[in-house]
C-alpha cells in the first residue's frame, strides 16, 4: 500500500510534541522529511538562518511539496497593562519567521505544482484567553498570514490552510498533573472524548491537508481537535501558571 | 487501488450526478463498498455501472430522501445490502427556483428544500447510527453551502436548509462523538449539473467567476471535492469533527458575488 504522501518532501519548521508527530506521520505516508529546530535558527538573522535551512533542507530532499510551521512560542503570561513591548516582538517575530519560512519554500513549492503551506495556529487565535496578549495577536496574524498566502499563492496551486490541533503532549500533562479535576472534566466535553495523538489524530489531519485531499482546500482553518471548537472553552495556561507559581514559590 | 476504505460501507445520498457521484465514485476507488441514491432509476443504474466497471462493488437503491420513511428504508437496506454503514455522505439536496423573498411562494419552497436537506440529512443520519455504535466508528459527511454562509439574495430556502445542516452538524458531532462518530459539514465549490445550468448560456461569467478564485479555476467533483471528503471519511479525519470544510480554492476569503436573480431554475 503506498501512502498517502508517497514521493513528496516535507519542511517541518519546530520540533515539539505536535512537530515531531507531524513528522513520523508524514514518514508513515511515504514523505522524504526534514526537520528545522530551534536550535537551528540564529536570533541575530532569524530569516537569514531560516532561508539558510530551507535551501539545505531542500537541496537534501531534492525538491519541496510540503512546508509545515509550527513555531508559536509559549505564552507570555501577564495582564495587558503589564506586557511589554519585547513579549510581543517575540510572539509576532515568530510569526516574521513563518512567514520568511514560507518565503523561503516558495519557489519550490511553485515548481512543485502542487504546493502544500500548513501553519500550526491555536484557538486562541478565533477567540482570545486573558492574560496572554502576544499569544493572542500573534495567533490571529497567523491566520491573517495564512489567508494572504492562501488568495496571493494559489493561482500556482500552492494551498495554504491553518491546523488547530489539540494533543496529548508532555505540557499538557504537565499541566494535567497539577489540575487533574479541571482537566478531567475539560476532556470529557471533547466529543471525542479523548485528547488527541501527536501522530494518529494531529498527524491524520496533517496529512489531510498534505495530501491530494487538500487539492482545493485553500485558506481555511482545520481542527484537529477530536470536535473541542464546537464544544467547550480552551485552557488559559495563565491560571495554570498562576497555579503552579503558588505550588512551587521561589 | 490502495485501498485506504477497504471494508468499509459507505451510503452517498443524491450520488446519481455531480459532486455526490464525484464523492462517490473517490470512496469507491479506495476500496468501499458504496451505496448510489437518487430519485432517478436511469441516472443510478448508470452510475452504478461505472464504478462496477472501475472493479468497485456498488449497489443503487432509489429513495426520495425527503419522505422520511423512504430516507430510513433507504439506510435499513443499504446496511442490510453489505451487512453494515460505515460512511453516511447526505449530499442530496432539492435546490427550489430563486424568487424574490417578498413572494409567498418561498414558505412553500422553503418546506422543500428543508425536507430535502435538513429533515433527510437528521433522518438518514438518525438510521445510521444503530450500525455505526455496532461498528465502534462511523463518519458522517454532510452538505452545505458558502451560499447560505453569505445568505445569496433570493435564494432563502436553499440558504437556510444549508445553515440548519451546519446546525445539525456541530450538535450530532458533540452528541454522537463518544461513540468515535465524526460529523463534518463541506461547503463545496465544484462543476455540478446545477452549477451548470445557472451559467447555462453565459460562459463569460463562468470564466469570470473562476478567474476570481484564488486557485484560478472551478473545482472538480472527483480531483477536489470527492477527495476531500475522502480525506475526513479516512483515518486521517480521524480526530476532525464538528468542522465546518470549504472545498474552494478560498474563493469564501473574498466574499461572495451576487449574482443570482430570480426565476432561475437548477432542475
Amino acid at each position: 500500500m503506498t501512502g498517502a504522501l508517497s514521493g513528496r518532501a516535507a519542511v517541518i519548521l519546530g520540533a515539539d510534541a505536535i512537530g515531531a508527530g507531524i513528522a513520523r506521520r508524514f514518514l508513515r505516508e511515504g514523505a522524504r522529511v526534514a526537520v528545522i529546530a530551534a536550535e537551528d535558527i540564529h536570533t541575530d538573522d532569524v530569516p537569514g538562518s531560516i532561508h539558510r535551512a530551507v535551501e539545505a533542507a531542500v537541496e537534501r530532499l531534492g525538491a519541496l511539496h510540503i512546508l509545515v510551521n509550527n513555531a508559536l512560542p509559549p505564552p507570555a503570561i501577564a495582564a495587558l497593562e503589564d506586557q511589554g513591548s519585547a513579549a510581543f516582538a517575540t510572539a509576532l517575530g515568530a510569526v516574521t519567521a513563518m512567514h520568511a519560512a514560507m518565503r523561503a519554500a516558495f519557489p519550490h513549492l511553485r515548481a512543485s505544482g502542487a504546493g502544500r503551506i500548513i501553519n500550526v495556529g491555536h484557538r486562541y487565535g478565533e477567540g482570545a484567553n486573558e492574560a496572554i496578549g502576544p499569544y493572542n495577536a500573534a495567533a490571529w496574524a497567523l491566520i491573517g498570514l495564512t489567508r494572504t498566502a492562501a488568495v496571493d499563492w494559489g493561482r500556482y496551486q500552492i494551498v495554504t490552510n491553518l491546523l488547530m490541533p489539540l494533543a496529548d503532549t508532555p505540557e499538557y500533562r504537565g499541566y494535567h498533573a497539577r489540575k487533574p479535576a479541571i482537566l478531567d472534566l475539560m476532556e470529557s466535553q471533547i466529543p471525542l472524548g479523548r485528547m488527541g495523538d501527536p501522530v494518529e489524530d494531529v498527524g491524520g489531519a496533517a496529512v489531510f491537508l498534505a495530501s491530494d485531499a487538500a487539492a482545493f482546500v485553500n485558506g481555511e482553518v482545520i481542527h484537529g481537535d477530536g470536535g473541542q471548537h464546537t464544544a467547550g472553552p480552551v485552557l488559559n495556561p495563565g491560571k495554570f501558571a498562576q497555579t503552579a507559581a503558588r505550588q512551587e514559590p521561589p | 487501488m490502495s485501498g485506504r476504505l477497504q471494508g468499509r460501507v459507505a451510503l452517498v445520498t443524491g450520488s446519481t450526478q455531480g459532486l455526490g457521484e464525484g464523492i462517490a465514485t473517490c470512496l469507491a476507488r479506495e476500496g468501499a463498498r458504496v451505496v448510489i441514491n437518487g430519485r432517478s432509476a436511469d441516472k443510478g443504474i448508470r452510475v452504478t455501472a461505472a464504478l462496477r466497471d472501475l472493479g468497485a462493488d456498488a449497489h443503487f437503491i432509489p429513495a426520495d430522501v425527503s419522505d422520511r420513511t423512504s430516507a430510513q428504508r433507504l439506510v435499513v437496506e443499504a446496511a442490510a445490502h453489505f451487512g453494515a454503514l460505515d460512511i453516511l455522505v447526505n449530499n442530496a439536496q432539492t435546490v427550489p427556483p430563486l424568487v424574490e423573498t417578498a413572494d409567498p411562494i418561498s414558505d412553500e419552497y422553503l418546506d422543500m428544500a428543508l425536507h430535502s436537506g435538513l429533515h433527510a440529512s437528521l433522518w438518514t443520519s438518525r438510521a445510521a447510527l444503530p450500525y455505526m455504535r455496532q461498528a465502534g466508528r462511523g463518519r458522517i459527511v454532510n452538505v452545505a453551502s458558502i451560499n447560505g454562509v453569505y445568505g445569496s439574495r433570493y435564494g432563502l430556502a436553499y440558504n437556510c436548509a444549508k445553515e440548519a445542516i451546519r446546525g445539525l452538524t456541530r450538535t450530532l458531532a458533540n452528541e454522537w462523538g463518544r461513540y468515535q462518530i465524526t460529523v463534518n459539514v463541506v461547503m463545496p465549490s465544484g462543476m455540478s449539473p446545477a452549477y451548470e445550468a445557472f451559467y447555462q448560456g453565459d460562459p463569460k461569467k463562468a470564466d469570470a467567476v473562476a478567474r476570481q478564485n484564488p486557485m484560478r479555476r472551478h473545482g472538480r467533483p472527483v480531483e477536489d471535492i470527492g477527495l476531500a471528503v475522502l480525506g475526513l471519511v479516512s483515518d486521517t479525519g480521524a480526530y476532525i469533527t464538528g468542522q465546518s470544510l470549504f472545498i474552494d480554492g478560498g474563493a469564501h476569503l473574498l466574499g461572495l458575488p451576487q449574482l443570482h436573480a430570480p426565476g432561475v431554475r437548477f432542475q
